[in-house]
């Protein structure tokens, strides 16, 4: 089968006086549609950095990537904006919410962003509500949500939109292991129904939800 | 102490690390203050200190007014004069002066001076030591023996080089000789436009006339005797002249007026205040401005502040440190205010013209003396308190948050604070909203009245005003054989298109008026039967180009010996004659002398501050012939040009007569309406610095906002946001601001203008022009200081505003 996602040679450096720091180095990597990657290694490896690539966040890099065949390091602004907001769904590490909405306020940002109707968006939004078990909270600010019940409405604004592909940066960090074997289930179940997920995490047991593991360190990827 | 010198060091050393942040708050301080200070100081010289005049509080004017109008303000008649000082036990001293333009004579050409006829109680009521030499004393009163005259220091200074060998001198005036007795201290420049003063010598018999309205009253209160009281017991005085004099004091009542309030005219007082409110409103826009500064600082310190005012004990501490930061903040702004109003000032004084000094007494010592610096640190002060007050109220606030939230995760103060902000500078908008419209307003208003609706072009015509001394002119014959001769010879003139005389021009600010009698009808003599009056030359019409709508204009065959005529205005026969035509009906005014209607001429609004044209009787200046006149010369170019021209005509029609006041019309319609040019463009002023600071206020506010939400823009963006969305959800956020400050502002500009709609002339006070224009511009400008911040949004790199924790 095709590859979605296809890196070839990326290289990602800071430039921290006169010496140049690499983060990402030669990163080939293909994944194909309807996988499920797990990526791991040790703190400051540059996970976090190859999925801010991956998910186009993060443009200064050199190398080539190509999503469905199309040469994202080629394409403008606004071509990427459009292919992001087509397929990407995107887990922050640090969740992110935008601390002067409401959790429903924040769920609805990404659909308000995609040419949906108002009523259709309240209606995923109340969807996705129930999904998460988090009805309850949808009035509360992120300022008044445990750090655990942040990270599940990051991960369920990641998803809301119904994203192909879902990059996550340890969406599990924070929960307690119950619910993050719920959010595992979650994505599996997802994957079952064809979404490609790109998983960053530290735990085994979540890894081994995934189809495969990418090790990563030092910038390396390490080939198997 | 230590400590606050400590505190002093720490707020220079926070105050240099944010230079921009630091130097806007200056500016805005320096702008506020600044402006606060050039207008205090005009304020001073106008209405707080106008005459060097001891307990100038106890020294009042005495005018008469009618029933119906209050603001009314006339000279009073002799007989009125004798009875008050004769009866009053409120007043210690009551003096009456009356204008006297007479014609200096002596060295070089004639010169024209304004002086005033003055009994010797006013030097009582004045409470004046002379500059020079002594002043004359009520034995001087008498006819015969009145032959002392006191100087202005400024005519002394002008015209005698301030000579101190001047007290002793012969001086001729109108052809009468006197002797200079004293100088007048400097700044007394009062009665208004008077450059000497002469004793008021009548004869005995004219003190009981009781139809002449020309003496001005001036009066000291006795100690112990309050202004209502005067005014209770001058109410008796007028209903008493009521009776005795019904002809001429029906509904006539006095007027009791502190000195302060008219020493630089009717308006001025009011024209100041205005003034005065606006400057403060700008002051508390600058203090808004440094306040929304000061926070926006403390916040950057968002943390360590919070977590120091947690530890409860050093709260008051933070608090002094805050507001040691603002006065520092105003005394800066305060220095750099003083030199902002020292060039203010400078522009303010070329506002005004040499010739119109003499009528402001106060003018002489406008500039920074020692009360406008009061005034000036007593602002600083006050601006330094007030901008630390709401960072201060914050803080106190804000110190629960972090206590309730141990582990420090972010928390709602984030809306909290935003809205403090915000509503800091919708209130500051929302007065410059105020500020602007009542600015606006008045503009407009001076636009509309500097027009005369004739169709000559004012700026095509020369006026010069004649006053021929009774001395040498006795008679009316004499008179208008005078104003024939010039008129002839002005005619003549190339470039000359009429020449027309008239006793009062339309804009000039004087008026003849009289009551009206209709033939065949009871003789009136309420407020509704006055009619101005005017003695014209025939010409007068044509050279001022003001259409005739029925009838014929005079001609020169309507002289003294034919039959008395009379043109009046449609206004006139609006009130006299409502159902039909005047022509060929009569009227007198008041002597029993019959004329006959002839003409019916267009209105024209003699004073804006009529509003409304006032009725007018014209009659040939041949026929009843004033000595003082008005001449107008229409041109068909630059008419000063012809000024030299016009001079040798009336010099060769009476070489010792002195031209007056030689100026375009148009300029004659400009100085009389130069008060409310004055305050116009003042108030345009203030409104120009007023929109400024918003302006700033909503940028600094934007800026800050931007900077705060770089995190959320990245998110947003990593969310799919298109950066044009960014752009839009800044400009919202300030039109949000303007749309507010409107919601606020609209009411009060409204609510302020109807205050202020008895200074509006010309235009509505409630101008549609206005109150759709303002709210545009500003919503325009608002956009265009968002759109920096706006744009450096959009240019939010999402993977460094993610990296934000
Ligand atoms: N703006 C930056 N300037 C310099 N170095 C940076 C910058 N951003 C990231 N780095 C470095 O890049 C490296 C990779 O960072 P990255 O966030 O990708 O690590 P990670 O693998 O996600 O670690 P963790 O498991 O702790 O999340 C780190 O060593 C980090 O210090
Ligand atoms: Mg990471």
């Amino acid at each position: 089968m095709k590859s979605m996602i296809s890196l070839r040679n990326v290289d990602k450096y800071f430039q921290q006086g006169p010496e140049r720091f690499y983060v990402l180095r030669r990163v080939t990597l293909d994944i194909k549609p309807g996988e499920f990657v797990a990526v791991m290694g040790p703190s400051g490896a540059g996970k976090s950095t190859l999925l801010h690539v991956l998910g186009m966040h993060d443009t200064a890099w050199s190398g080539e990537y190509l999503f469905l065949d199309q040469p994202i390091h080629q394409l403008d602004r606004k071509k990427r904006l459009e292919i992001y907001k087509k397929y990407f769904g995107f887990v922050f590490q640090s969740y992110h919410l935008l601390d002067d909405l409401t959790v429903a306020e924040n769920l609805d940002v990404p659909l308000s962003y995609r040419d949906i109707k108002k009523s259709e968006r309240q209606a995923i939004v109340a969807d996705i509500l129930d999904r998460f078990r988090i009805v309850g909270k949808k009035d509360l600010f992120p300022s008044q949500l445990s750090g655990g019940q942040q990270q599940l409405v990051g991960v369920a604004r990641a998803i809301v939109a119904n994203p192909k592909i879902i990059l996550a940066d340890e969406p599990t960090g924070n929960l307690h292991s119950s619910q993050g074997a719920e959010i595992m289930e979650m994505f599996k179940q997802l994957n079952e129904e064809g979404a490609t997920i790109v998983m960053v995490t530290h735990s085994e047991t979540n890894a081994a939800y995934a189809h495969r593991i990418v090790r990563i360190v030092d910038g390396w990827i390490e080939q198997q | 102490m230590s400590g606050l010198r400590e505190d002093l060091r720490i707020s220079w050393r926070r105050l240099a690390a944010r230079p921009a942040a630091s130097a806007a708050a200056i500016l805005a301080l320096a702008l506020g203050i600044g402006f606060s200070t050039a207008n205090y100081s005009v304020a001073d010289a106008i209405l707080f200190h106008p005459l060097p005049v001891p307990d100038i509080d106890r020294v009042v004017v005495i005018g008469l007014r009618l029933e119906a109008s209050p603001d009314d303000f006339r000279s009073v008649p002799p007989a009125d004069f004798s009875l008050w000082t004769s009866s009053s036990r409120t007043f210690q001293s009551i003096a009456a002066d009356r204008r006297w333009f007479a014609t200096f004579t002596g060295s070089g050409e004639p010169l024209q001076v304004q002086g005033a006829l003055v009994n010797a109680a006013f030097f009582d009521v004045m409470q004046l030591r002379p500059a020079l030499g002594r002043f004359f004393t009520a034995e001087e009163e008498h006819p015969g023996h009145d032959n002392s005259i006191v100087l202005n220091y400024h005519l002394w200074e002008r015209q005698f080089a301030a000579d101190p060998a001047i007290v002793g001198r012969t001086v001729q005036l109108s052809g009468r000789s006197f002797t200079v007795c004293g100088v007048l201290p400097k700044g007394l420049n009062f009665p208004r436009g008077a450059e000497f003063l002469a004793p008021l010598a009548w004869e005995p018999g004219a003190w009981a006339d009781s139809s002449s309205f020309v003496l001005h009253v001036t009066a000291r209160l006795r100690d112990g005797a309050s202004l209502p009281q005067a005014r209770a017991e001058f109410d008796s005085f007028t209903r008493a002249s009521a009776a005795q004099y019904p002809a001429t004091h029906s509904h006539v009542t006095a007027n009791l007026v502190p000195l302060r309030e008219r020493a630089s005219g009717g308006h001025a007082a009011g024209y100041i205040r205005i003034l005065i409110a606006a400057v403060l409103f700008l002051v508390l826009i600058a203090c808004l401005n440094v306040a929304n500064l000061q926070l926006a600082r403390i916040l950057a310190r968002g943390r360590e502040m919070a977590v120091r005012a947690a530890l409860g004990a050093s709260r008051l501490r933070i608090a002094r440190q805050v507001l040691v930061e603002s006065l520092l903040l105003s005394a800066a702004g305060a220095l750099l205010g003083v030199l902002t109003a020292s060039w203010a000032l400078d522009y303010i004084r070329a506002l005004i013209p040499p010739e119109f000094i003499r009528f402001l007494p106060g003018w002489s010592s406008l500039g920074l003396n020692r009360w406008v610096l009061t005034w000036t640190a007593l602002t600083a002060a006050a601006a330094g308190i007030l901008s630390a007050l709401a960072p201060v109220a914050w803080l106190n606030r804000a110190s629960l948050a972090p206590s309730l939230h141990e582990s420090g995760r972010s928390s709602t103060t984030g809306t909290t604070r935003g809205r403090l902000r915000t509503s800091l500078v919708v209130f500051e908008t929302s007065l410059a909203v105020v500020l602007l419209i009542g600015a606006a307003v008045m503009v407009r208003s001076f636009g509309a009245i500097d027009g005369l609706d004739v169709s000559n072009d004012p700026r095509q015509a020369l006026t010069f005003r004649l006053s021929l001394p009774e001395s040498r002119y006795p008679g009316s014959a004499a008179a208008a054989r005078f104003q024939n001769d010039l008129l002839t010879r002005l005619q003549a003139l190339p470039g000359v298109r009429g020449a027309a005389i008239v006793s009062n021009l339309p804009g000039s600010g004087s008026a003849n008026s009289a009551f009206v009698t209709v033939e065949g009808r009871p003789a009136e003599r309420g407020p509704g039967a006055v009619s101005q009056a005017q003695s014209i030359s025939p010409s007068y019409f044509h050279t001022l180009g003001l259409p005739l709508v029925e009838g014929r204009a005079f001609n020169p065959s309507d002289g003294r010996d034919t039959a008395q005529v009379a043109i009046v205005s449609q206004a006139f026969a609006r009130r006299f004659f409502p159902a039909a035509s005047p022509l060929g009906r009569r009227v007198h005014l008041g002597d029993g002398n019959w004329l006959t209607i002839v003409g019916l001429a267009a209105d024209v609004l003699h004073d804006y501050g009529d509003r409304h044209p006032l009725p007018i009787v014209y009659r040939p200046a041949a026929q009843f012939t004033w000595n003082s006149f008005d001449a107008l010369v229409a041109t068909s170019g630059d008419p000063s040009s012809l000024a030299s021209a016009v001079r040798r005509a009336v010099h060769d029609t009476d070489a010792a007569q002195p031209v007056y006041l030689l100026r375009s019309f148009d300029r004659l319609l400009r100085d009389n309406t130069f008060g409310i040019a004055f305050v116009a463009s003042i108030l345009a002023a203030l409104g120009a610095v007023a929109l400024f600071l918003s302006l700033l206020g909503v940028y600094s506010v934007m800026a800050c906002v931007v900077a705060e939400r770089t995190r959320e823009f990245g998110v947003r963006l990593a969310l799919g946001a298109r950066r044009a969305s960014l752009l839009w959800l800044v400009l919202r956020s300030g039109l949000l601001i303007a749309a507010a400050s409107l919601l606020l502002g609209l009411p009060a500009a409204f609510a302020v203008l109807h205050l202020l709609r008895g200074f509006i002339f010309g235009v509505s006070p409630y101008d549609l022009s206005v109150f759709a224009g303002v709210p545009a511009v500003l919503s325009a400008a608002l956009a265009a200081a968002c759109l920096l911040p706006a744009w450096r949004a959009t240019r939010t790199d999402p993977i460094t505003a993610l990296r934000y924790e």
